[in-house]
């Protein structure tokens, strides 16, 4: 199960707690009933369980009709999907089946005063945060990334588990799943790393790459990368920190000849600590790091990684 | 299958270089655009291009549609002269303020006029706010089958479409039936510049804007009244982080750094 769908169950615990209501999971698919257990130990009241062969693999009908009959039945305030790309092919349909509004990418929620959802996306640019509300429409619907919010450690819970009656529709094969080929695990995830070393367009070029990757090196670190460094083809897509990539969360983070915009900052706001090296002074990126340097990072890298090593 | 109609939905985004003049009147609510040029979102791009590329292998037509304010037309000239057939601006007043509902509701009345259409094509997400809803709402009003994530379209044969999907464990072979909204990734191609003479063979065509009654559209399920969600706020990212810079010549700046990393514990 994705990593998202636990790190939602934390949050939703949170806002579960502040309505004083309780927090439910949907689990579908095949032979996946021993997987419930996982979801109450992160926190589910109850786990709607929906197994049948109709929901193995993921066919967009099939799952937007069991998902329209699980909220006509329970009418959740609220339903927290993962940012995915299944999340971004279910959740849009879904609202629009069932007649309510869904926020994509949220970046925090919270509850008002009110027992409303507030719901916090980027804004253009980069400039900022808008704030939004589904006023009336029910339930509330978002998604989320992974890494915005922190899988809860698991423990025992007294979760039950509810069989969902679903009446599903006869599969026309107008959606067929030829086959499915695995992308090839490159190590530890980007995400988990504790040390991230990033580059960006300043960079230059694929030898100057080399020396972010020495760097990285020497501090044991997984290499980052903005998109202007992936179409230059200096990084894999996989490597992309920001919105549109992976979110980290590392106890050192070191930014180099990367400008800043908000939507690769975003991805690395939770770092412990936020090191910058531009040798543009007006850089965005240093309004947001802890430490800052104004160099051309040909001019002190190797001193870095000399100092390092002494 | 002969030839293809058509259909790909493009949003205009401000121009996110010029973003530091977009204005949030908290008063009205309304973010204000005034004075920032705007371009075509970047996945958007990609869908169009994706439907040319189609249009070159089997024949047919390209249709672009966007719902937006008045000055979104420049970007729907652009997309003429990139080799688009013709170009339909969905606007009236009424539209503003707009949720992604409320736009796939607008797009699907214009598209149900246009009818029919083989392929409608839209971008898998943007980057700012609203981020690819649209597609899979759309598909829901129109009744058409969807598939997201789109890396790739491996062939189109009769009615049948082979596509590869970009999901985060792997890629997926997936076989769909038309009449198909597409949405597509970036990676999918590389989206052509405006030929000179596209920008010659453009000047022959117009942008046709349609209003509410011309795409026979409820005016409840329009603009900020047709939208479940509203922006209630706008706030600019605050940040705690120190932002000390370091002098010095670059040898003691980075010994002083690696001191420093040390001291936190964030080095060994």
């Amino acid at each position: 199960m994705a990593k998202v769908s636990f790190e939602l169950l934390g949050i939703g615990r949170e806002l579960a707690n502040r309505m004083g209501t309780g927090l439910g999971a949907v689990l579908l698919g095949a032979m996946v009933s021993d997987k419930a257990k996982e979801l109450v130990e992160s926190g589910a009241d109850v786990v709607f369980l929906g197994d049948d062969e109709m929901l193995e693999p993921y066919v967009t009908e099939m799952y937007v009709s069991a998902m329209a009959q699980l909220l006509q039945e329970h009418k959740p305030d609220i339903v927290l999907f993962g940012a995915t790309a299944m999340g971004r092919d279910l959740a849009p349909r879904l609202a629009a089946r069932v007649g309510t509004g869904l926020t994509s990418d949220c970046v925090r929620l919270e509850i008002d005063e009110a027992g409303v959802l507030v719901q916090e996306v980027l804004a253009f640019g980069g400039e900022g945060i808008i704030t939004i509300t589904c006023p009336r429409h029910r339930p509330q619907m978002v998604t989320v990334r992974s890494g915005v919010y922190t899988r809860p450690n698991p423990s025992p819970g007294t979760g039950r588990t509810v069989p969902a009656k679903l009446s599903l529709p006869k599969n026309d094969s107008g959606v067929r799943v030829l086959e499915f080929q695995p992308r090839e695990a490159k190590g530890m995830k980007l995400e988990e790393a504790e040390v991230v070393v990033a580059g960006g367009w300043g960079i230059g070029d694929a030898k100057g790459w080399e020396q972010v990757e020495e760097l990285a090196r020497a501090l044991k670190a997984q290499v980052g990368a903005t998109r202007p460094a992936l179409d230059e083809g200096w990084a894999s897509e996989e490597q992309m920190v920001g919105q549109s990539g992976v979110y980290v969360r590392p106890r050192l983070y070191i930014g180099i000849g990367i400008s800043g915009v908000i939507h690769h900052t975003v991805g690395i706001q939770d770092a412990k600590v936020i090191v910058a090296i531009n040798r543009d002074p007006d850089a965005e990126i240093f309004k947001c790091a802890d430490i800052g340097i104004v160099e051309d990072y040909r001019q002190i890298l190797p001193d870095i990684i000399k100092a390092l090593k002494e | 299958m002969n030839s293809l109609r058509i259909a790909v939905c493009i949003k205009s985004v401000p121009d996110p270089r010029y973003a530091g003049k977009l204005v949030f009147d908290t008063k009205t609510m309304v973010l204000k655009k005034e004075g920032v040029p705007r371009v075509i979102g970047t996945m958007d791009l990609s869908a169009l291009e994706e439907a040319l590329l189609l249009r070159e292998n089997h024949g047919g037509t390209v249709t672009v549609l966007s719902m937006g304010s008045p000055n979104a037309v420049d970007c729907l000239h652009q997309t003429l002269a990139m080799g688009a057939d013709e170009a339909y601006l969905i606007t009236h007043p009424s539209m503003a303020g707009a949720d992604t509902i409320a736009t796939a509701y607008a797009l699907s009345c214009a598209l149900v006029k246009l009818a029919p259409f083989h392929i409608v094509l839209c971008g898998a997400y943007s980057l700012y706010g609203s981020t690819g809803n649209v597609g899979p709402m759309l598909a829901e009003y129109l009744g058409f089958r969807q598939v997201t994530s789109v890396s790739r379209i491996e062939e189109v044969r009769n009615d049948i479409l082979r596509l590869i999907v970009n999901i985060e464990d792997g890629l997926l072979r997936v076989e769909a039936r038309m009449p198909l909204l597409i949405t597509v990734m970036r990676e999918i191609n590389v989206p052509r510049g405006i030929p000179i003479l596209g920008i010659v063979a453009a000047r022959d065509k117009k942008v046709v804007t349609w209003g509410l009654e011309d795409i026979g559209a409820n005016e409840e399920r329009v603009g900020a009244r047709g939208s479940p969600t509203r922006m209630v706020n706008f706030h600019t990212h605050e940040v705690k982080r120190k932002g000390e810079i370091l002098k010095g010549q670059p040898q003691e700046v980075a010994k002083e750094l690696v001191a420093r990393l040390r001291k936190l514990a964030v080095v060994k």
